[in-house]
């Protein structure tokens, strides 16, 4: 290696030959290389969220249309007779409940044996299945037998009759053997007396006889609720007349709604009118059979481009509006003063509650309907509607309904707080165990407990979320339910529950899915809290208690938060678990509730995604709406992601 | 010294201390035998080599000191090296002394030897050889680092010191009985003195190695 | 715990030739060890070999010896900080500070750690701010009224040198301070709690010879209030600042006298050579 040059000059420092291509080097290559991939992932992402945003952008104008539709078409009107019936309806099923709980429950006690008679039947039936059976094996032969006559046939009825003895002493038998403990369904345990009773006349009627004790019970039945039918006269009376006074509005609605539905789907035709065009003229122009050509081109001739005229639609209404107004009037009118004939307090304690809540109702049907009434007054098909309106009715709207015949609504509302319910009840239960657990792995528990419980909790990762899904319908479902029927935990809001598919089942399994991720990111940055400071509180003095709570937690704190927001991500956007468990009701929680809420079966962002994608049609409004509910989704874990990154950023690396 | 320094130039250094001042004792050894041989033998021309290397004796006495100087700042020595280095610097001071004496009777011969002879400077032979003794003996103690030499040391001191009395006392009286060679025999009380000198230093040599 | 005056002058060992411990140490004594041996690994092998030594109260020891000697070790058993692996434990012996055994089982290791206080060789504030960091120790004895806390704060930031530097900040971080300011941070939260001994590991090893010379001078004054032991490399540091010193050897305790006789004139030869740089 000579370090000068023939003159004497000093070449230091030169690279020494090797790979070369353009004047590139190896290093520059593999550069390229490393820098390219990671860029192709960049790329990546950068399509998909101009993908999502390029077609979840063009949902607003399609929307706005609709919206524009439904009102030069006169549905909205028809929307609001809609909801008037429906706040009426309520009214009517509560007092048709209730009357109809009191008549029942006239014969209360007598209705109960007759539940109790149900069950004994079954019960001794099966009981003496088998002789059942051969007789009715018997009789079918007999039956067969008929016809041919003869000996063959006395000898099948002799058989017959001999298997009918033998079933009723079976029946004897089993009605026998039956006690009191063995009802399961029945409430009401009657005496041992009444008992008796009940069973004889199964075993009778069972044995083909008539039952005279069941006869009786059937018509003191009828009897009692026939005269508690005649003491609460004026209660039925007034029941029949709230439902029957509903049908002038009905049939009003209803011939609207046939009008403005025909309006609709003009107003779809026309829409689609130049596409139906288009494609003729395609099909015209690629056929070659003259006249399927011919008969192409005049179908495209004859396509109207027209759009409906919104005048001519909402003439109808316009008409009908004063007639809806004095129909609303009298309704109005006849529901307060029926109202009133209901009798406040019956016998019966169900129907009880039912009529001590029924003022509320009737409050809350008062105010709906004198807002509807005014709405309907001020109705005009000629109000201009914005894409701003556009914007807010989906954002903010409270009903998700699609595939409807009438009229779609798109409004994420309900999705969202499903999501958000679900969410937050699983960020409530995750965060104290995964956190606690973390702190307990990382500075109390021995390396012998380290070493089972953090592969233990990170497997929990592994788990396929099917799986948990499948183990949320089948197991968790009815453990939940069976528990919420305890009478010590009767207190909780929301119990008992009625359905096995809700929230707090979603919530439950997907607070046990991200606790790995939380447990994991938290013990990490525990983990990176560095010793001089665990040695330095100790050396002053404090208990390992103090230390954690005071000294490591609050400088691992910014990780631990991080941790949390991630784990929230990865919550609002789990699909299949909440599609199989939550329940898969798309309405807005009662906020009446409380938090009884938690119980209710709900719908989520992922979950109507995932269910809805598979019957839509592309590039239908409907599409788009499931794409710009996927926007949303994007945008949510993109902001969690990076305030996360940010906390991390800015309060971490504390040594 | 017992064992090597970890820093082997640590060792150097200490080495090379002891040596110049070994030296510088070995010069004076010698320049001493050199002067009073030729104040003896009546030789002029061995006090010019004294003279001659009366420089180098002064400077090697300076750069024991610079050296030891240079020994503790950069090495910080404790305990028994700290201690050499003390001695080491005390001694050479007191041959610094020594050899200022023997430049003094090399300066003085030629005038002594300018006069007619005396029988008197033979008295000088037997002081001197109890000095040169002295010298030779504390230069040893100091290479052996033994403080037990110091009361052999007093020992020849005070022989040194009676000899010189009685030198003295000779020389007075031989003024006082020949008054024309009162130069000769001043001179020679002045060589006496160097002498005895001499020995107390070597004395003090020895005290310093006892601390 | 009550403080019991033991003999005027603390002896050290016995006077048999194969005890390496001579000379005589002046003062009441604050923490004494009798026979101490010491394992990391339950009693196996052991770090510390029969270690005797009383440490007077209000002076400065020193311990020094070459890496891995057990010097830091024994420093760690005097607030019981080698409690914390779990397979480490005393032998043989027993360490008594102010007359009190401290591996008593009716000791709290909570209460010695208030009493004993430690400064580590790689200064280290919590991630709070420095007034934060000071009143750590009052607050979690149960201190809670501010007026009280500033006080200490402003004492300990005195006692510590630092208030001068820092009385305009004290809400800043203490990661805003220079290495050897940090340290004296450390020193003033140790102080705060008010030790009768403060322990100090290599204190100055990660610090420039400015802030290290700060430190040592700070040594000097808190020497008035505070018992300090401290272990160090540097036997300069060792001679300039303390009183008496210890030198270990592979778990031996090979000398201890008051500084200036074992810096100048040492009994044991692997003493000597030791500070003299020879070895082997």
């Amino acid at each position: 290696m000579s370090k000068t040059t023939v003159n004497g000059e000093a070449k230091a420092f030169r690279k020494k030959g090797g790979f070369n291509i353009l004047g590139k080097g190896l290093q520059d290559l593999i550069r390229y290389f490393f820098g390219g991939n990671a860029m192709v992932a960049i790329v990546v992402l950068v399509l998909i969220s101009a993908f999502l945003a390029k077609e979840a952008f063009f949902f607003f104008p399609r929307h706005l249309e609709e919206l524009r539709a439904y009102r030069e078409t006169g549905q909205e009107y028809v929307g609001y007779m809609d909801a008037e019936l429906k706040a009426h309806r309520k009214i009517t099923s509560q007092v048709t409940q209730a009357y109809n709980l009191q008549i029942r429950e006239a014969a209360g006690d007598e209705l109960a044996l007759l539940e109790v008679a149900q069950e004994l039947k079954g019960i001794i039936r099966s009981a003496a299945e088998d002789e059942g059976r051969a007789l009715k094996a018997a009789e079918e032969k007999a039956g067969v037998l008929e016809f041919v006559g003869g000996e063959a046939l006395e000898v099948a009825l002799a058989d017959v009759a001999a298997k009918r003895s033998a079933y009723n002493e079976a029946l004897q038998k089993a009605g026998e053997g039956v006690f009191l403990d063995n009802l399961e369904r029945s409430e009401v345990k009657p005496s041992a007396e009444d008992f008796a009773k009940v069973k004889r006349s199964v075993v009778r009627t069972l044995s083909g006889e008539e039952s005279p004790w069941l006869t009786e019970l059937e018509a003191s039945i009828s009897a009692k609720q026939a005269a508690a039918a005649a003491k609460y006269g004026e209660f039925g009376e007034a029941v029949e007349s709230l439902v029957a006074a509903q049908s002038p509005l009905e049939n009003l609605w209803s011939e609207l709604r046939t009008i403005t539905a025909e309006n609709r789907s003009a107003v779809e035709k026309a829409q689609t009118a130049p596409r139906r065009k288009k494609a003729l003229e395609d099909g015209a122009r690629l056929t070659d059979d003259p006249t399927k050509k011919a008969e192409m081109l005049a179908r495209a001739a004859a396509v109207d481009l027209s759009a409906p005229n919104p005048e001519a639609m909402t003439e109808a209404v316009y008409a009908k509006r004063d007639e809806h107004q004095a129909i609303r009037k009298q309704l109005f009118a006849e529901t307060e003063s029926l109202l009133k004939s209901i009798p406040q307090k019956v016998a019966s304690k169900q129907s009880n509650e039912i009529l001590d809540d029924l003022p509320k109702v009737a409050e809350k049907f008062e105010k709906q309907f004198a807002h509807l009434g005014k709405q309907a007054a001020a109705w005009s098909h000629q109000d201009k509607i914005g894409m701003w309106h556009s914007v807010t009715t989906f954002f903010l709207g409270t009903e998700w309904v699609t595939n409807s015949s009438w009229n779609d609504v798109y409004g994420l509302m309900p999705l969202f707080s499903g999501s958000c319910m679900i969410a937050l009840i699983a960020i409530f239960i995750a965060v104290p165990f995964s956190v606690a657990s973390a702190i307990y792995v990382n500075q109390i528990a021995g390396p012998r407990e380290q070493n089972l419980i953090k592969p233990t909790i990170e497997f929990i990762q592994a788990i396929p979320s099917i799986v948990l899904g499948f183990f949320g319908i089948v197991v968790l479902g009815d453990f939940l339910r069976d528990v919420s029927q305890w009478e010590v935990l009767s207190w909780i809001p929301g119990f008992p529950m009625q359905e096995r598919l809700n929230a707090l089942n979603a919530g439950l399994l997907l607070a046990f899915m991200s606790i790995p991720t939380i447990f994991t990111l938290a013990e990490d940055a525990l983990n990176n809290v560095p010793k001089a400071y665990r040695d330095a509180s100790l050396a002053l003095g404090s208990t390992r208690l103090q230390t954690i709570l005071k000294v490591i937690v609050p400088t691992a704190l910014s990780g631990i938060v991080a941790a949390v927001l991630l784990g929230f991500g990865r919550i609002i956007g789990e699909t299949m678990v909440v599609l199989l468990v939550a329940g898969n009701k798309i309405a807005m929680p009662e906020f009446s509730e409380g938090l009884g809420i938690l119980t209710q079966p709900t719908h989520t962002m992922t979950g109507i995604i995932a269910q809805e994608t598979g019957e839509v049609e592309q590039g239908s409004l409907h599409w788009r709406a499931l794409f710009m509910v996927g926007m949303v989704l994007f945008t949510i874990s993109l902001v969690l992601n990076s305030i996360a990154q940010q906390v991390l950023k800015r309060y971490g690396n504390k040594s | 010294m017992p064992g090597k320094h970890i820093l082997a130039s640590f060792d150097e250094a200490l080495t090379g201390l002891k040596e110049d001042v070994l030296e510088l004792g070995v010069l004076c050894r010698s320049n001493l035998s050199i002067s009073i041989n030729a104040l003896l033998k009546r030789e002029l021309d061995q006090v010019a080599q004294v003279l001659s290397v009366q420089d180098d004796m002064i400077s090697l006495a300076t750069r024991i000191d610079e050296d030891a100087m240079n020994l503790i700042v950069r090495f910080q020595p404790v305990a028994s090296d700290l201690r050499f280095v003390l001695h080491s610097m005390k001694v050479a001071a007191n041959l610094d002394r020594i050899a200022s004496h023997v430049v003094k009777i090399a300066k003085r011969t030629p005038k002594i030897l300018a006069i007619a002879e005396v029988v008197e400077v033979n008295l000088l032979e037997p002081l001197y050889l109890r000095a040169d003794q002295a010298l030779g003996q504390s230069i040893v103690a100091y290479s052996d680092n033994n403080p037990e030499a110091v009361s052999e040391l007093s020992e020849e001191d005070n022989e040194i010191d009676k000899l010189y009395k009685k030198a003295r006392k000779t020389y007075t009286s031989a003024i006082e009985d020949s008054p024309e060679h009162y130069k000769e025999l001043i001179h020679l009380m002045f060589v006496a003195r160097s002498l005895e000198r001499i020995g107390d230093h070597a004395v003090h040599i020895a005290e310093i190695l006892v601390d | 715990m009550v403080i019991e005056m033991n003999q005027e002058t603390a002896t050290l060992g016995k006077e048999t030739p194969d005890e390496p411990v001579i000379g005589r140490i002046k003062g009441k004594t604050m923490i004494e060890c009798n026979d101490v041996s010491f394992s990391y690994d339950n009693g196996k092998t052991n770090t510390l070999d029969h270690i005797s030594l009383d440490i007077p109260e209000k002076q400065v020891t020193a311990f020094i010896g070459p890496s891995g000697c057990g010097k830091s070790t024994f420093l760690r058993c005097f607030n019981r900080m080698n409690d914390l692996i779990d397979s480490a434990r005393i032998t043989s012996g027993s360490i008594n500070i102010m007359g009190q055994d401290i591996h008593a089982p009716e000791v709290d290791v909570i209460e010695l750690r208030k009493q004993v206080g430690m400064v580590f060789q790689k200064y280290n504030p919590f991630p709070k701010s420095i007034y934060e960091n000071v009143s750590y120790g009052p607050r979690i004895q149960g201190v809670r009224d501010k007026k009280e806390l500033d006080a200490i704060v402003e004492r300990s930031l005195k006692g510590a040198a630092l208030w001068d530097e820092v009385k305009d900040r004290l809400n800043s971080s203490a990661f805003g301070l220079s290495g050897g300011q940090q340290q004296r941070l450390c020193i003033a939260r140790a102080i705060a709690v008010q030790p009768h001994v403060i322990l100090m590991d290599e204190p100055c090893s990660a610090l420039d010879p400015i802030a290290t010379a700060k430190v040592e001078e700070l040594i000097m004054e808190l020497r008035e209030k505070y018992t300090i032991v401290i272990v160090t490399h540097s036997m300069q540091q060792a001679s300039r600042i303390s009183d008496n010193t210890a030198f270990f050897y592979l778990g031996k305790l090979i000398e201890y006298d008051t500084t200036k006789t074992l810096f100048s004139t040492p009994s044991q030869k692997q003493t000597e050579d030791y500070i003299s740089g020879r070895f082997g």
